[in-house]
């Protein structure tokens, strides 16, 4: 077998476990994680090689947070701790640029800081991909939800790992947004 | 030998019939083939072999991540997970026992390796759709590229190339938010160019290696613009003056005697560096020279260092090359490095404070010359085509001046009547001694 073979061979195998240990990542995440929602408001946009996707915006990214420790430097990740009430929602305790060392947290880019001791965070979920049909309804579905009662809550389901989080669901109000969108499209 | 391939194949398609006629005797045929190399042609069954089999694969590919973009949300996720990596595999599959059976078929390895590269896009694509993967295109292309990339050392498709060189300059605007400033595209750039020349040193210059040439002189400038121009930095001047001389002096060793889409690397330096000379015969453009100077850009940055380096050796390289395009004795090749370095100049002097009027002046009288030069260089060696370009030049800048001077429209309206006169005058004289009047036979 030449040498061009063999390097090819391991090429493969590299790609092969490229994409295979992501696919484990997020399967850890996602059957090992805790349970926590966090409050949305989605949009409809399109990816020419993903698809239809709906667009994130997370309450907590519209506030400005207690900032914790050493100020982050420039495209330092910041890590955003969560406690939970009751019914598994999430809101912030504090913001760190330390990693913490157990708990609910998750990793996010560092925003625009009001004060030495506030930030404003970004985080890394931002994409819910529907099938291409579903996506406009589900749109549709969540500006219906909030007219009809603005103090329904929308919720990302999402499940934390060691600081990663994926998400599993998109809730309006309480109903899984596939549903409200295949409901609307009825 | 510098035939045009046009020449060559209709020459050898001739060729039977020539023979058969008794035109030629088989021996000149014979030397006829040699000199001009026909038997390298091929009969063109290759290329259509090469081209349907890039076109299946392409459409293959490209309809597999549509097919994937749709989300089928009736598919669980181990069972997406399964079809990722499955159509990856294959994808793998296919191009290892072309590499093993097949090594020396190019549209085979062209082919598996397109397949290849669109089957790793697909993978990357449909796991961050499973798992609702937040990053942006710029994200998404980094690892496609990454784990593409590697593929041009052992499956020689210079496709992979042209692929990966078209989808890298997204990388330098798409990254916003990790601000990649370009070092993206130069490092895919550092990573396919030592595979591209070690295929251009081994082989002829084909279509498939002019397509990554032309998405090579396409990319650069676009892609280096998010370090040089974006971030409002001042050494774009210098780098785009010296990326022009890289590419003219490159075109001078690299493409002598091709036709015209044959020769990317002249037609992008000799158009880049006009164009440039053009802008900055505008006051206004030279005035933001040194805007980001002025609004306290900082040099000392790693960005700022990085963009000069760029503009560095940008200048570095086309110096290097400068002594071989005059030893070719490329005069208009010359001209245009000249006005490259007169550009390299005009940066020094913005810097100086020179009043850009003058400046923008000094311009103006550059691309005259340089329009001038390449007209006489032209009507020198009888070249319509130097000749034409030379005119060009000075009907760009005519056309540049009669928006924004305060000539009388009877002076701009002669200035164009002459120049019109004279793309006339130079077309007919060099078409007059190009078919002289046949001789009288007595």
């Amino acid at each position: 077998m030449s040498s061009r073979v063999i390097i090819f061979a391991v090429l493969c195998l590299l790609q092969l476990g490229a994409a295979a240990s992501g696919i484990a990542r997020y399967e850890r995440t996602l059957t090992a994680g805790a349970d926590v929602l966090l409050a949305v408001a989605p949009v409809d946009p399109a990816d020419p090689f993903r698809g239809r996707y709906v667009t994130l915006s997370f309450e907590l990214e519209r506030a400005s947070h207690k900032l914790e420790g050493s100020m982050p430097t420039y495209d330092e990740p910041v890590y955003v701790v969560l406690k939970v009430d009751a019914g598994r929602v999430a809101t912030v305790d504090h913001v760190t640029s330390d990693r913490p060392a157990s708990g609910l947290y998750l990793k996010a880019d560092s925003g625009w800081q009001d004060s030495d001791t506030t930030i404003h965070v970004s985080l890394p979920l931002k994409r819910y991909y529907m099938n291409e049909a579903l996506a406009p309804a589900a749109e549709e579905a969540y500006r219906q939800a909030i007219v009809r009662d603005d103090s329904k809550k929308n919720y990302a389901r999402v499940r934390l790992l060691d600081g990663r989080a994926v998400i599993e669901a998109v809730l309006l109000d309480g109903v899984p947004i596939e549903q409200a969108a295949r409901a609307l499209n009825h | 030998m510098n035939a045009p391939r046009s020449f060559r194949a209709k020459l050898k398609d001739e060729l039977p019939a020539l023979i058969q006629n008794e035109v030629l005797d088989p021996a000149s045929a014979e030397r006829l083939t040699r000199h001009y190399e026909l038997d390298a042609l091929g009969d063109g069954s290759g290329t259509r072999k090469l081209v349907l089999a890039l076109l299946g694969c392409f459409l293959v590919g490209a309809g597999v991540i549509l097919m994937f973009a749709h989300n089928w949300d009736e598919l669980s996720r181990p069972l997406r997970a399964a079809v990722s990596l499955g159509q990856l595999a294959i994808a793998q599959g296919i191009a290892g026992y072309v590499l093993m059976r097949h090594p020396r078929s190019s549209a085979g390895l062209e082919g598996s390796g397109a397949l290849l590269t669109l089957s790793i896009g697909a993978a990357v694509a449909l796991i961050s759709q499973t798992y609702h993967l937040g990053g942006e295109l710029g994200d998404f292309l980094l690892v496609w590229i990454a784990l593409a990339a590697p593929l041009l050392y052992v499956l020689p498709a210079r496709i992979v190339a042209t692929l990966v060189l078209i989808a890298a300059p997204w990388l330098a605007f798409e990254r916003t938010r990790e601000f990649d400033h370009g070092f993206g595209y130069c490092a895919v750039v550092a990573a396919v160019l030592p595979a591209l020349l070690v295929r251009e040193h081994a082989n002829r210059v084909d279509g498939l290696t002019l397509l990554a040439r032309w998405a090579f002189v396409l990319t650069v400038p676009l892609a280096c613009a998010a370090l040089v121009v974006d971030r409002n930095s001042e050494p774009w001047l210098p780098f785009y003056a010296g990326l022009g001389a890289a590419f003219t002096a490159l075109g001078v060793l690299l493409e002598r005697g091709a036709s015209f889409p044959r020769r990317p690397f002249s037609i992008a330096g000799g158009l880049g560096t006009v164009v440039l000379t053009l802008m900055l015969s505008y006051r206004e453009v030279l005035a933001s020279v040194l805007s980001g100077y002025t609004h306290g850009y900082d040099k000392s940055s790693w960005p700022g260092m990085a963009a000069f380096a760029l503009a560095a050796l940008a200048i570095g390289v086309a110096a290097a090359l400068a002594p071989q395009v005059v030893k070719a004795r490329d005069h208009a090749a010359s001209a245009l490095l000249a006005t490259s370095a007169l550009l390299v100049g005009l940066y020094g002097l913005v810097y100086a404070r020179v009043s850009v009027d003058a400046l923008a002046i000094v311009a103006s009288v550059a691309l005259l010359v340089l329009g001038g030069a390449l007209l006489a260089i032209g009507l020198r060696a009888q070249s319509a085509s130097l000749s034409n370009k030379g005119l060009a030049v000075l009907a760009m800048l005519f056309v540049a001046r009669f928006f924004d001077t305060e000539l009388s429209f009877i002076v701009r309206g002669i200035g164009f009547m002459l120049l019109g006169a004279a793309f006339l005058v130079v077309n007919m004289m060099l078409s007059r001694n190009k078919n002289p009047a046949p001789r009288s036979v007595t």
